[in-house]
């Protein structure tokens, strides 16, 4: 196989756009994605303070690298959430990752907010895996809002934002689908959202992070076993092997047709936010999910 | 003087399965074939060859080393 451009031996190739690329052009066409992304959805500028996400994985740092690069102003921030053989090699790779690439880095140690992992998940009779997305979405918004950064962007890719649709779709879950996308509007206390990978796959971003050099964290966490989203992704894997391209073309088609109408019938029947009574969080509830999560886990011990 | 002995490698292309590290040795042409065999999906793998990718059109030879990382992410 040639690469497209310029024809000599490509090392990716790409059923979803037809095509393979030699190193150099994959990079010119990832960065392309990204940039087309940001300016389609009017993400950020370069005058935006953006804190990014990292979990020590692939997609994490390859945004934030990729932004960087791109000339924006990047603080990368860390959530360590204390799961024994994991936390640890996740923490240390994105350090590296930092020191070495020269971003800045805020960590945020679980355990000294009363939030390790294990202990909500001792204390929890539900899976894990929400409590601890709703415990990173939490500090993410607070340290962004607190830290004054303008923007908190995600190493979300395609394939991640596809099972999420599919996900609330299947459920028809009016809230999730009137705010899905790759951009959410600070509000209510809440710091605005990005994600700058929305038009990358995770092959794309896999490979992109190899031939960067980047030395990702890709074991698996050890309670994620059974996550319904790695199941939709084998779903839509088959479908994209199918009907190549499928994946950008329903969630464009989402943004562009599907997400107007979601929205507005949550602007009538969704729920109304309150600063939570405990930590002025905004929440649905008296108190924020997270404060009931640190006064169940602190309660038991 | 003691007698060494040598112990001819398996004959086929040593592939290894990451992040699981599984390791097995397989009569393989190309990597589409090796894929086909592993039941894996192109675009859900990184097919890495003396660090460097590999597509699924390249031709393999006994004795390579060849890594097969997978992409998703699950947690």
């Amino acid at each position: 196989m040639k690469c497209k451009r310029c024809k000599v031996p490509a090392v990716v190739a790409l059923p979803s756009h037809n095509t393979g690329f030699c190193a150099e052009c994959f990079d010119l066409f990832f960065i392309r994605q990204v940039e087309r992304g940001i300016h389609s959805e009017k993400l950020f500028t370069k005058e935006d303070r953006i804190l990014v996400a990292l979990s020590g994985g692939k997609d994490s740092l390859a945004c934030i690298l990729v932004l960087k690069r791109l000339g924006y102003d990047v603080t990368g921030l860390h959530i360590d959430l204390s799961i024994p053989n994991s936390s640890e090699f996740a923490r240390g790779t994105v350090e590296r990752f930092c020191e070495e690439h020269d971003i800045p880095l805020i960590v945020k140690e679980m355990a000294k907010e009363g939030l390790a992992i294990p202990d909500v998940k001792a204390r929890l009779n539900r899976p894990i895996c929400s409590a601890c997305g709703k415990i990173k979405r939490y500090f993410f918004n607070k340290v962004a809002l607190d830290e004054k950064y303008t923007v908190l962007a995600t190493g979300h890719n395609l394939d991640d934002e596809i099972a999420r649709l599919f996900s609330n779709v299947l459920r028809w879950d009016v809230g999730y689908l009137s705010d899905q996308g790759p951009m959410l509007e600070a509000e209510n206390g809440f710091a605005r959202k990005v994600k700058p990978l929305f038009r990358l796959s995770e092959f794309e971003t896999a490979n992109w992070s190899f031939l960067q050099g980047i030395p990702y964290h890709y074991a698996p966490c050890p309670y994620s076993k059974g996550a319904s989203f790695t199941s939709y992704k084998k779903l839509w894997a088959d479908l994209e092997e199918e009907m190549p391209g499928r994946k950008l073309a329903f969630y464009l088609g989402f943004l562009e047709k599907g997400k107007a109408p979601f929205q507005r019938q949550e602007a009538l029947t969704g729920d109304t936010l309150a600063p939570c009574t405990s930590c002025g969080y905004p929440t649905s509830a008296e108190v924020c999910g997270v404060c009931r999560i640190k006064d169940a886990v602190a309660e038991r011990k | 003087m003691s007698e060494q002995t040598y112990e001819p490698a398996p004959y086929g292309v040593t592939v290894t399965l990451e992040p699981a590290n599984e390791t097995r040795v397989m009569q393989v042409k190309t990597v589409l074939q090796m894929l086909n065999q592993l039941q894996i999906r192109p675009t859900t793998v990184l097919v890495i060859r003396d660090g460097g990718l590999l597509t699924p059109d390249l031709k393999l030879q006994h004795g390579d080393k060849v890594i097969v990382r997978t992409v998703v992410s699950s947690g």
